[in-house]
């Protein structure tokens, strides 16, 4: 009713809201009407809550409806009168018999519908005052419920599931009892464990449910899944440090593949069921066992020979032979009878005689046969008997009983047989046994001539109605064995085709030592039978195999019954000791009866069977038929044969063999033995030899594989993908694979043969070329070599993956990060950012570029005007000594010319990968530009990783050129007309780095000095100019040009390290390990700065660097030359030693393992990387017993470099392997910009301190608060074997060839210039090459003789006419390509004055080992006007 | 040999990226972008996109829903290298911060016909409370520079080192593709 009352509550609410909306009165009437039905609702709620049913309600309901238009004249708002309806309906069908009685109010309420709009008024005013007025005006309370209410009215709804135990009659249907399978021996799996307290939550919270009990099981807890999670290891690990048990050890054997695939049924051929072989297997028979007793074994005894007896019997050979005899008796009797005897009957009675007398010698035999068995059999029983007594108790059912049968010799018909003993065999009656014993010596006694004749008339019975003597009365050891008897079970597994496919179920060993199984098994074929194998386990306490018995196949002819039995015998060699009275197995025991007999006996015993094939619905056999195709009928005889075992043939081995042997044996083709062999023959003559010998799922194998293995080496694409895949496709790497073949380039494969061929041999005319090529080769080989055995583990960084990630390891750092925020913001204060790097996987083309700003330049040479070109030479010549005074000389003539128009408008190129960019021209030799050069970046492959990126070897070149207008006035004009101005550049320095220092160092900064060729034609230096910093350094600036650049790649691209993990092979030497972590060990400290502690030699092995450390001898003609000057002679031999060919190698091969090769190899194969270069100056630097260590640093300009360090008396010297210069330390130009590493040939030594600038870096190792070094001090007067040789033989360079060489290039680089200038005509000064012919020479050699020849006379006089400009360019040999680059780069050949005239010298010195040092001069002359 | 236009294969795929199931997060967008080998190339259609800001859907389902289509076409001379979709959901925190709510890829179906995906979607967080604190703090959440990686087995390894990547412990974020392929 409560329900009721809220409802009609919820109806006021929504009415009153409904009467806003509604036309005032009108509404009202409706209000009215409704007020009126709820009121009469409520009242007959109350007053009659009686039955009523549904249908009477239903039509109710409908009377409803149609009284309601006509009685209710004030027109419903339809959506009120929906909303009445269908409340009343929905409650019509929600609640039942309560709200039955409000709906039966309905037509009361509206028959009285008449009489209430009278009432209208008077209810209206109730109604307002009852409800409304209540509603709008009565001050309530303000609503409150109590805790305590509130907490039962959530536990309506809120239901907390107790934690305690449930009672299992709750989760369990009712009166059923837990069931707990794993009590009554099923195998449960473990549970996931869960607590018991969870467990029991949620078994309160199931049983809540309606359907809750379903989710328990029988055993009253909750179903689930056993737990994934295993336990404990299959493999236990052998702790125990003895070695494994030599028999336990596991030894390799060769997997053999087994050819089963013709004994694969071929169901596609033919129409096939299912072939079916039923295997009743009834039971096993012991003749013994190892729990047979003494008695048993007598038993089993007479039961074999029993047996013998009734086989004899049922053969009955004696009695035949009686009755012939007897036969022949009476014919000779009847014969005899017959007086006349002629020859015929003579001859035939002498035949009688010789038969009867034959016949009765085998009938003795036969007889006496008999007679032994009976008698053993006799004997047997009677050791039986005795035995019995004995022991005193029976154990074997067996009884004998003899008859006698009498035969009459009057009447033979007649034959009475009288029991003439009945021997009842119980254990106390002797006088039965002296009755037998009688029997005995009867039978042995009696024996005449005529009883001889007589057929033997006693017939053992054996029966097994004895009873056994009950368990209690029996001995103990009896009990034990019987109870050992009814403990020992058995089982029979089946295995066809030599798997096992069955096994019988497990019986007992009975009393009689029989095992009954009485199971069919139907073997369903898919193989062909070969083998069926029973084998049959014995299951005490442990399961032993007793035998294994081989079932005969039944014939594919015969179909047998199910019931005809047939036994197998089997016997078991195991050895059984005897324990409780019974004899055990393959031991020897005497007999207790007669003690003289002794045997051994085995278990043995027989299996009853029966195999055939079975009947299908239809008594048809489910056998193979033999019509069927000859392939089966092959395999199926092949199995015949084979099961067969036919010894002596050779056929399964060789068909051909076979056929020779069915020739010569000729078979009967029609006897049904061969008649498999006869297909067989038949098939094979018209198959010839081509039987499949492959497994038939092989064969499906082969349909699957599409393309045969040799066609897929064959196929181009495979190949291709193979090569790509061992990333040997550089230059095909990043085009699409195609698909087909034919659109594979023979082109392809050329190349990269070619490109196998250079590698294995280079033929060229040039030794020396030949030697560059070889080297180069031979490094890159074992460089891969070694590459391969140092595996690369590409470590990225968090930051390459994840961005804007901070790792914050302390507290600090948050807090940090929080005053951050708090932090006061100081506008105006600009703060460093770094700059984002960027992460090679977001890179695309185009993204990348390298940033050059030119800043300015300081002591650009200035232009030397045409006018001096008079001027008297012979002041120079004589002013002109030391090695860098022939600048002198030109700056000497320019200084009378300063006040001329000598400027100078230089202006830079930046050229990178062919592409050249310039600055606009600046004027003066002190420019300042100030530009930034964005150059374009494309890396080959579009691969932007960093890897690929340190593989680009391009060097990034800005040069100085200076740029002229010489103006041409036209011959033929007039003055007034054309004057043509052409623009020259003339290559002043450059500055060359290459891409990878960029990429090491994100940025190079600074101030360098521009390699400016030894001469400048046509320039002469400034000497007004004081340098800004010259109080630092001595040297002699004037001659040097300064250039301030900046160089970065934007944006910057994140270094990945690479962590090179040695393998293990290595021979870690004590050392080498202590090498290792050291160099872990400062790399923690210092992880921006270098270190190597050990290298590979060219074979492969790991040496620490100190032992590539040691004097070595430098090649005499060097040493010949600057006699008393050792800074020149050291000078010349840096010099040597830059002069080595580089190789280029990337960052990423430095950073980790590096390949050093010995000095001596270095010089032989004329090719070493910066270290190696360093490491062969220091050795020359100790020969002159110099204190010199090898630096490994940073240089601004060339990334990654080693320099050597040579301490003079008061400073240390840092010379540049790489170009033989030599610094001081407090050099402010040297390009070294880190000191990180030193080595000599005793320790390594690690720059610890705080700053790594060379001019910071105190240069003492003996300190070791500043070098850490790797050895420690005890250690270090040891001097370590070095792997270099004593002494270095140096070679003569063949002359002839470096002619050959200088031809070439000469001949190369002229024809180049020509190439390069496609428009214009090249004309060749030949009288300027002549004279630079003759200048180059004095260059190498003299450096300081430099002028003094008449050479120069040559060359004024040409100044006479020309305005030359020219420079010597000197570079080590590498190859002609290098020399032709390094021309291209001065731009000489760019000249577009047409008047141009070009000379090019070139020379080349030789040192050595064929290490050359090359010079081109080069020189453009403009005839003066 | 080479003929003119090297024959290639061609893989058309359209379909959309129907709608996810984040039940803690709102107002996200996702991106697609497309992985595949060297041997393929996009030859038609929209490689990359970024959908349009969905809500989540006011019934019981509460289904973010993107409709997005995806149309691209691709050509290749080689299986391998198959194209994975790689779909990354955005959407703001507590503070506004925009803020990856999910990585996922899936191979694009090998089979033509209609096919609907769903796939698993994962953040990777910091293994450290603090750190992660701190990046919900700072709305700086890890977020892998290139969304590419999820479908590349490469660089896998750092995440490892440092943080572990999460299949987040409800196995919440959903997103659900739909691509016919033919």
């Amino acid at each position: 009713l409560s329900e009721e009352m809220d409802h009609v509550t919820a109806e006021e609410i929504r009415d009153k809201h409904l009467q806003k909306d509604l036309d005032a009165e009108e509404n009202q009437n409706v209000v009215k009407t409704l007020r009126g039905k709820v009121r009469e609702k409520q009242k007959n709620s109350k007053i009659n809550k009686d039955e009523k049913s549904s249908t009477e309600q239903l039509i109710d309901s409908k009377i409803y409806q149609r009284t309601k238009s006509p009685q209710t004249e004030v027109s419903l708002d339809e959506s009120l009168s929906f909303f009445i309806l269908s409340g009343e309906e929905r409650s019509a069908l929600d609640k039942s018999s309560e709200q039955r009685p409000v709906n039966h109010s309905y037509p009361k309420c509206f028959s009285l519908g008449g009489d209430l709009q009278n009432v209208d008024e008077s209810e209206d005013g109730e109604f307002m005052k009852e409800f409304i007025l209540t509603d709008l005006v009565k001050v309530k309370a303000a609503e409150y419920e109590d805790d305590q209410e509130q907490i039962k009215k959530q536990k309506a709804n809120i239901f907390v599931p107790s934690s305690s135990p449930v009672v299992n009659q709750r989760k369990l249907p009712k009166d059923m009892m837990p069931r707990i399978l794993e009590d009554e021996g099923f195998y449960i799996q473990r549970k996931p464990e869960i607590r018991k307290k969870t467990c029991n939550k949620m078994e309160n919270r199931l049983l809540k449910l309606e359907e809750g009990k379903r989710w328990f099981g029988e055993s009253g807890e909750i179903l689930s899944l056993p737990t994934p999670i295993k336990q404990s290891w299959n493999f236990r690990l052998n702790i125990r440090k003895e070695s494994l048990n030599p028999l336990l050890k596991t030894i390799y054997r060769k997997a053999v593949k087994c050819d089963l695939g013709s004994s694969f049924m071929n169901k596609i051929e033919g129409p096939r069921e299912i072939y079916q072989l039923d295997l009743n297997i009834v039971g096993l028979q012991f003749s013994h066992h190892h729990l047979f007793n003494q008695e048993q074994v007598l038993c089993a005894r007479l039961l074999h020979l029993y047996e013998c007896f009734q086989d004899r019997q049922q053969q009955n050979v004696s009695q035949l032979l009686y009755e012939k005899l007897k036969a022949l008796t009476d014919a000779t009797k009847l014969s005899n009878e017959n007086s006349e005897i002629n020859q015929l009957t003579r001859k035939s009675l002498q035949d009688y005689n010789w038969q009867i007398s034959n016949t009765k010698q085998l009938y003795d035999l036969e007889r006496g046969k008999d007679l032994s068995l009976l008698r053993s059999i006799l004997r047997t029983w009677k050791q039986i008997k005795s035995l019995r007594q004995h022991q005193g108790f029976t154990s074997t059912p067996i009884k004998l009983q003899v008859q006698r049968i009498k035969i009459n010799k009057c009447d033979e018909q007649e034959q009475i047989s009288e029991m003439s003993e009945t021997e009842k065999k119980t254990e106390g009656k002797e006088l039965k046994n002296g009755k037998k014993q009688e029997s005995l010596s009867y039978l042995a006694s009696d024996e005449t001539e005529i009883e001889r004749m007589k057929p033997i008339t006693l017939r053992p019975q054996l029966s097994f109605t004895a009873e056994l003597t009950s368990l209690s009365k029996c001995s103990l050891h009896e009990q034990k064995r019987r109870a050992k008897i009814q403990k020992l079970k058995y089982f029979i597994k089946i295995f066809y085709n030599n798997k096992q496919v069955s096994c019988t179920s497990i019986s007992t060993l009975q009393l009689d030592f029989k095992v009954t199984f009485q199971q069919i098994f139907n073997i369903q074929l898919i193989y062909w039978p070969e083998v069926i194998c029973l084998e049959v386990y014995e299951k005490s306490k442990r399961t032993s195999l007793l035998a294994k018995l081989y079932l005969p196949l039944p014939n594919y002819t015969e179909v047998k019954g199910k019931n005809i039995l047939e036994y197998v015998e089997f016997s078991s060699h195991k050895l059984v000791m005897p324990a409780d009275g019974e004899v055990g197995s393959n031991v020897p025991f005497l007999l207790e009866g007669n003690g003289t007999e002794e045997l051994c006996l085995l278990t043995s015993g027989k299996l009853s069977y029966s195999l055939s094939w079975s009947l299908d619905k239809n008594g048809i056999p489910l056998k193979p038929l033999k019509s069927q195709s000859l392939r089966s009928a092959y395999c199926s005889m092949l199995r015949n044969v084979d099961a067969r075992g036919v010894p002596g043939i050779p056929w399964l081995i060789n068909e051909q063999k076979l056929f020779e042997w069915a020739n010569e044996v000729r078979i009967d083709p029609n006897n049904p033995e061969y008649s498999d062999l006869m297909e067989f023959v038949m098939y094979m003559s018209l198959k010839g030899q081509d039987i499949p010998k492959y497994f038939r799922l092989e064969q499906l194998q082969n349909e699957f594989n599409f393309v045969s293995e040799e066609e897929m080496e064959k196929s181009k694409r495979f190949q291709l993908l193979q090569l790509r895949n061992a990333g040997q496709l550089d230059n095909f790497l990043l085009q699409q694979m195609p698909l087909h073949d034919t659109e594979i380039p023979d082109l392809v494969f050329q190349e990269y043969e070619s490109q196998k061929e250079k590698e294995v041999s280079i033929s060229d005319v040039n030794s020396i070329i030949a030697q560059r090529i070889n080297s180069a080769n031979f490094l890159k080989k074992v460089r891969r070599l070694i590459m391969k055995r140092t595996v690369k583990i590409t470590k990225y960084n968090l930051s390459d993956i994840v961005t804007d990630y901070e790792k914050i390891i302390s507290t600090s750092q948050l807090t940090d990060a929080v005053f951050k925020f708090v932090e006061p913001r100081r506008k105006l204060k600009p703060q460093r950012k770094e700059r984002k790097q960027v992460t090679a996987q977001t890179i695309s083309d185009g993204d990348i570029k390298i940033l050059v700003r030119i800043v300015r330049a300081y002591n650009i040479p200035m232009r030397k005007t045409a006018i001096n070109r008079a001027l008297d030479m012979s002041t120079h010549l004589k002013s002109s000594i030391s090695f860098l005074k022939h600048k002198e000389t030109i700056k000497s003539v320019a200084s009378e010319e300063i006040l001329r128009e000598d400027t100078v408008y230089p202006f830079v190129e930046v050229s990178f990968q062919h592409t050249v960019y310039q600055t606009s021209t600046a004027s003066g030799s002190h420019p300042c530009w100030n530009e930034e050069i964005k150059v374009d970046f494309l890396s080959p492959g579009h691969d932007y990783s960093f890897s690929s990126l340190s593989k680009i070897k391009d060097n990034i070149y800005i040069n100085i050129f200076d740029e002229m207008m010489i103006e041409k006035h036209e011959d033929h004009c007039l003055k007034s007309c054309s004057v043509h101005s052409y623009i020259r550049k003339n290559w002043l320095g450059s500055i060359v780095f290459p891409f990878s220092a960029l990429l090491q160092q994100s940025e190079i900064s600074g101030t360098f000095q521009v390699t400016i060729p030894p001469v400048l034609l046509g320039y002469t230096w400034n000497n007004t100019y004081v340098f800004p910093r010259e109080d630092s350094n001595e040297q002699n600036l004037k001659e040097c040009t300064f250039l301030n650049i900046f160089a970065t790649i934007e944006p910057q691209i994140s270094y990945v390290t690479y962590n090179p993990t040695l393998d293990k092979f290595l021979d870690q030497t004590e050392v080498l390990q202590r090498a290792q972590i050291f160099k872990k060990n400062c790399k923690a400290i210092f992880p921006n700065r270098r270190i190597v502690t050990t290298v590979f030699n060219d074979e492969g092995i790991q040496f620490l660097v100190t032992r590539y450390i040691k004097a070595l001898n430098p090649p005499q003609q060097l040493l010949d030359i600057f006699l008393h000057d050792s800074n020149a002679t050291l000078d010349l031999i840096a010099r040597f030693v830059s002069l080595i060919p580089f190789m280029p190698d990337t960052p990423e091969e430095n950073d980790g393992s590096d390949i050093w090769m010995t000095s001596e190899h270095c010089i032989s194969l004329a090719i070493g990387n910066k270290e190696e270069h360093a490491v062969l100056l220091c050795n020359f630097f100790l020969y002159f017993g110099k204190k010199a260590l090898v630096l490994l640093g940073t240089s601004g300009l060339e990334g990654h470099v080693a320099y050597v360090l040579t301490q003079e008396t008061n400073e240390y010297l840092l010379w540049n392997p790489s170009t033989g210069q030599c610094y001081k330390q407090f050099d402010p130009f040297c390009p070294l910009k880190s000191v990180d590493c030193l080595f000599d040939d005793r320790n390594v030594w690690f720059n610890i301190q705080q700053s790594n600038i060379p001019m910071a870096v105190l240069f003492d190792y003996s300190k070791e608060s500043f070098w850490k070094p790797l050895l420690p001090k005890n250690v270090q007067g040891t001097k370590v074997q070095s792997i270099q040789p004593e002494e270095i033989i140096y070679s003569e360079t063949d002359k002839s060839m470096v002619e050959d060489l200088r031809n070439r290039i000469e001949r190369t680089l002229k024809n180049k210039v020509m190439e390069w200038r496609p428009k214009c005509p090249t004309r060749w000064n030949r009288q300027c090459t002549l004279i630079l012919r003759h200048i180059l020479p004095k260059l190498e050699l003299g450096r300081g003789s430099f002028v003094s020849s008449e050479g120069d006379n040559e060359f004024d006089r040409i100044l006479q006419f020309y305005w030359v400009t020219g420079f010597p360019i000197r570079m080590p040999y590498t190859d002609v390509q290098s020399v032709i680059d390094a021309v291209y780069q001065t731009g000489i050949h760019s000249a577009e004055f047409p008047q141009t005239e070009f000379a090019i010298a070139v020379y080349i010195h030789p040192y050595p080992n064929n290490i050359l040092s090359v010079w081109v001069y080069l020189a453009s002359l403009v005839h003066h006007q | 040999m080479t003929t003119a236009s090297p024959s290639v294969f061609l893989l058309m795929v359209n379909g959309q990226v129907e709608s996810a199931q984040f039940p803690e997060y709102d107002d996200l967008y996702c991106k697609y972008c497309f992985v595949y080998g060297q041997d393929w190339a996009p030859t038609a259609g929209l490689e990359e996109g970024i959908s349009q800001i969905t809500s989540k859907s006011q019934d019981v389902r509460q289904a973010l829903v993107w409709n997005f289509p995806i149309d691209v076409t691709f050509k290749s001379t080689n299986p391998y290298g198959w194209p994975q979709i790689v779909l990354s959901v955005y959407g703001p925190d507590v503070f506004g911060n925009d803020v990856v709510r999910g990585y996922g890829a899936v191979h694009v179906p090998f089979s033509p016909g209609r096919h609907k995906r769903t796939i698993p979607m994962f953040v990777p967080e910091s293994t450290s409370k603090l750190q992660k604190f701190t990046s919900w703090f700072m709305g700086r959440r890890p977020e892998y520079t290139d969304p590419k990686v999820v479908a590349q087995g490469e660089g896998r390894e750092a995440p490892r080192a440092v943080f572990s990547v999460h299949g987040l412990t409800p196995p919440r974020p959903l997103a659900s593709v739909r691509i016919k392929a033919t």
